[in-house]
């Protein structure tokens, strides 16, 4: 790693951190849309306080980001055990990839997020609508990459197995899946960040708990500091969350 | 009798504009066990697709292939093994279990498999990397696992399609000295097609020439020379000089 | 090579599953198999699209959404190959900034909408920098992508044909930067689309993704249809104009790797 390079990006965040906390104090940015940077991170670690949380956000912070992790764990669930089955089917077999690839890329494109009211109105404000939108959104990045995955495998391995007179069983668990794991392990990312997308919209939207609803509820009683304080929070698990299956994408593809 | 039998051997291709092509119409060979026969001709002119029909892999339009008094019309796993340019390791196996892999197949009991994998990877030179993942490993190396798969199964027939095509120059001149090894070492029947005479010419008992497309067999090579064989001996520049007229006049 | 008549076969093939659908939609509602509560007959939908169309309704609301689509769609166009030529071409700022680039683009930027009001408050501006936010990143991504290989590997051929560097940028950087704007612009329309939707949505009076909440909980239903096919109409449409653009000329040109979502 190039030093020049380090210290390059220390400083490309030392500066964004600097403006951060110098604009507001100048007044160039208006301190009630855009808190100081130290006013925020103190927020933060007075929500993160399991003590001194509840006067800030009624119910205490953890309950909201219990259930916020839930809907996006059952919703990644989901799309895990319905996305991978769809995906290998339809892309497993040549004909039904050419005619239906194309309508879930289409699929895809389109901004699913308009169907949300639609399914509040159907499920209501619980966790359900969150965990079924999420579900939605992450689903077709996921089919997409599988059949990407599995259109990806070199034909030598197949002929070589051939070669060697596999049954199509032994064929598929002793070829096929392995060489389509390190492309259908980024379709996986790519599912996990929709849904986390998509639960954490449906909360800011329509829901009564969750990190999305504090966001909400925050800026709409206009109290700045908790709003950027719970993104922050929000921003850096969601980071977290999709940094650990990269790390664990890496180990695997060190082969 | 004890061989491969090629009859009759015709092969069309439907090209562009639908027009028919004939790859070979015709093709009758015979090729004798244990020997180590070689297959050049210009580029183009089938003997890939000769090789694959051998192998079961193409049907061929007309004409049939015996080996060993049994008609052959499709893979054979148990009576031949092929070894392509692209070696074709699967990447997420260690080197050992890449070569476990046609036993596997087979339902080969583990522990047997294992021995047997060690001993061709032994064989081979490659013991100290069994562990080792084919990225790891170079193209020469690779290759060399390769064969090491295919004569896992102890094949009769060992078929080999250019399998040294990507390595430098001097890799291949090892590796073609450790095939004779290998050769004589399993007593495998090798059919061998290259573009490099002097592979031809090094590693025969017999070179098939063939002709442009159509292909037919322009002529046939016996070399006699005892191995191993010295790649200097002037009588294998005599033999390259005429499978290099040969194929200029195809 | 797909002969035009298995073309036509798929084509069939696809539309069928659609109308299959369609039908299997429209029956089971009517006869209550599926509750006529939360879901609209495809027929009452069609029928409801059009009253919005000739009640001037559609128009509205689609200005409200395509205007700050457009500029939103355009500025990241603009900001993207300014940005990505410039970056792309030094080598320091491409590599410093290339972590951050990759994270911005994961992270939900849903989480980055009350930022947006919180600054603009809800006005056009809010709904065309949010929009911005999602459409800039991938244009952004694959100009500095372009810019950069062009960068190392064919300046040095270009030197050695001793071309001027104005030359440099026509020739080499200049086409293939519009390349990789070509191949990642599909993407970006259709980001920005959801950029403004959620916008509208989040908070706000106007625009089709308030239309959206507004019909749903007031449940009209078929309205709230009425809109989901105008939308699905447009998005099909684009995207498959794109689509064969993108197939015409880009594809078979661009050997650089380029993103593709």
């Amino acid at each position: 790693m190039n030093l020049k390079v380090i210290s390059f990006r220390i400083s490309i965040v030392i500066i964004f951190f600097a403006f951060w906390e110098i604009l507001p104090t100048l007044g160039i940015l208006n301190e009630f849309s855009v808190p100081k940077f130290s006013k925020v991170i103190v927020r933060v670690a007075e929500i993160l306080n399991p003590y001194s949380s509840t006067s800030i956000i009624p119910t205490g912070f953890y309950n909201h980001l219990y259930v916020t992790l839930f809907e996006i764990g059952v919703a990644f669930f989901i799309t895990l055990c319905i996305g991978l089955p769809i995906g290998f089917l339809i892309g497993g077999f040549r004909l039904i990839t050419q005619i239906y690839e194309p309508l879930i890329y289409l699929i895809y494109a389109f901004p699913s997020v308009a169907l949300y009211p639609l399914i509040v109105i159907i499920l209501g404000f619980g966790p359900q609508s969150k965990i079924v939108f999420g579900f939605f959104l992450g689903l077709f990045p996921l089919i997409l990459n599988t059949i990407a995955a599995l259109r990806g495998i070199r034909p030598s391995y197949i002929l070589i197995a051939r070669l060697f007179g596999c049954t199509t069983i032994q064929l598929i668990l002793k070829v096929i899946l392995p060489a389509s794991v390190p492309f259908i392990i980024s379709g996986i990312r790519l599912a996990l960040a929709f849904n986390t997308i998509g639960v954490i919209f449906g909360e800011m939207v329509a829901s009564s708990v969750g990190l999305g609803f504090i966001i909400t509820s925050a800026t709409y009683k206009l109290d700045a500091l908790t709003e950027y304080a719970v993104i922050v929070i929000s921003l850096s698990v969601t980071f977290l969350i999709l940094e650990a299956i990269s790390f664990a994408e890496r180990l695997g593809v060190r082969k | 009798m004890k061989g491969i039998k090629i009859e009759g051997l015709t092969k069309y291709y439907v090209g562009g504009n639908n027009t028919l092509l004939k790859v070979f119409e015709n093709i009758d060979l015979f090729i004798d066990s244990n020997s180590f026969t070689t297959i050049i001709g210009p580029s183009g002119c089938g003997k890939s697709t000769l090789l694959q029909i051998i192998a079961g892999l193409i049907k061929p339009d007309a004409g049939r292939i015996i080996i060993d008094g049994q008609e052959i019309n499709s893979p054979r796993p148990d009576i031949m093994s092929m070894v392509f340019q692209d070696a074709g390791l699967f990447p997420w196996r260690t080197v050992l279990q890449n070569v476990e892999f046609p036993l596997e197949i087979k339902g080969v009991n583990k522990a047997v498999r294992r021995m047997s994998a060690k001993k061709y990877i032994s064989l081979v030179g490659l013991s100290e990397f069994e562990s080792y993942y084919p990225n790891q490993l170079s193209g020469g190396m690779q290759q060399r696992v390769n064969l090491a798969r295919a004569l896992v199964t102890q094949p009769k027939i060992l078929l080999m399609d250019e399998p040294f095509g990507a390595l430098d120059e001097q890799t291949r001149q090892k590796m073609a000295m450790e095939l004779i090894h290998l050769w004589q070492h399993t007593g495998v029947t090798i059919l061998f097609v290259t573009h490099s005479l002097a592979e031809a010419a090094y590693l025969s008992d017999r070179v098939i020439v063939l002709s442009n497309r159509p292909a037919t067999i322009k002529d046939v090579i016996d070399i006699d020379l005892p191995r191993p064989r010295d790649i200097e001996d002037p009588i294998l520049a005599k033999i390259r000089k005429k499978m290099w007229n040969l194929l200029g006049a195809a | 090579m797909k002969s035009d008549r298995q073309t036509l076969l798929i084509w069939i093939l696809r539309l069928l599953s659609v109308i299959v659908i369609f039908v299997v939609a429209e029956l089971s509602i009517e006869f209550k198999l599926l509750s006529p509560i939360f879901l609209s007959k495809p027929s009452e939908s069609i029928i409801s699209l059009f009253n919005l169309f000739r009640t001037g309704i559609v128009f509205e609301l689609l200005y409200q959404t395509l205007l700050p689509l457009s500029v939103a769609f355009v500025l990241s166009i603009i900001i993207g190959i300014y940005l990505g030529i410039i970056i792309g071409s030094v080598k320091l700022l491409r590599e410093g900034i290339e972590p951050f680039v990759a994270i911005f683009f994961s992270i939900p930027k849903v989480l980055l909408v009350p930022i947006f009001w919180s600054i603009f408050g809800f006005s056009l501006e809010y709904k065309i920098a949010y929009s911005l936010v999602h459409g800039l990143p991938p244009i952004l991504i694959n100009v500095i992508a372009m810019a950069a290989s062009t960068e190392e590997s064919h300046l040095k051929i270009a030197k050695l044909y001793l071309a001027s560097r104005l030359q440099i940028y026509q020739k080499i950087v200049l086409p293939a930067i519009i390349f990789g704007l070509l191949a990642s612009l599909r993407m970006a329309l259709n980001l920005c689309l959801i950029g403004v939707i959620i916008a509208e949505m989040f908070v706000g009076t106007t625009g089709i993704g308030f239309a959206l909440r507004q019909y749903a909980s007031t449940f009209k239903t078929s309205e709230f249809y009425a809109l989901i096919y105008l939308l699905v109409t447009i998005s099909v449409s684009v995207n498959l104009i794109l689509l064969g653009l993108e197939k015409r000329i880009v594809a078979r040109r661009v050997l650089h790797p380029v993103l593709r979502v």
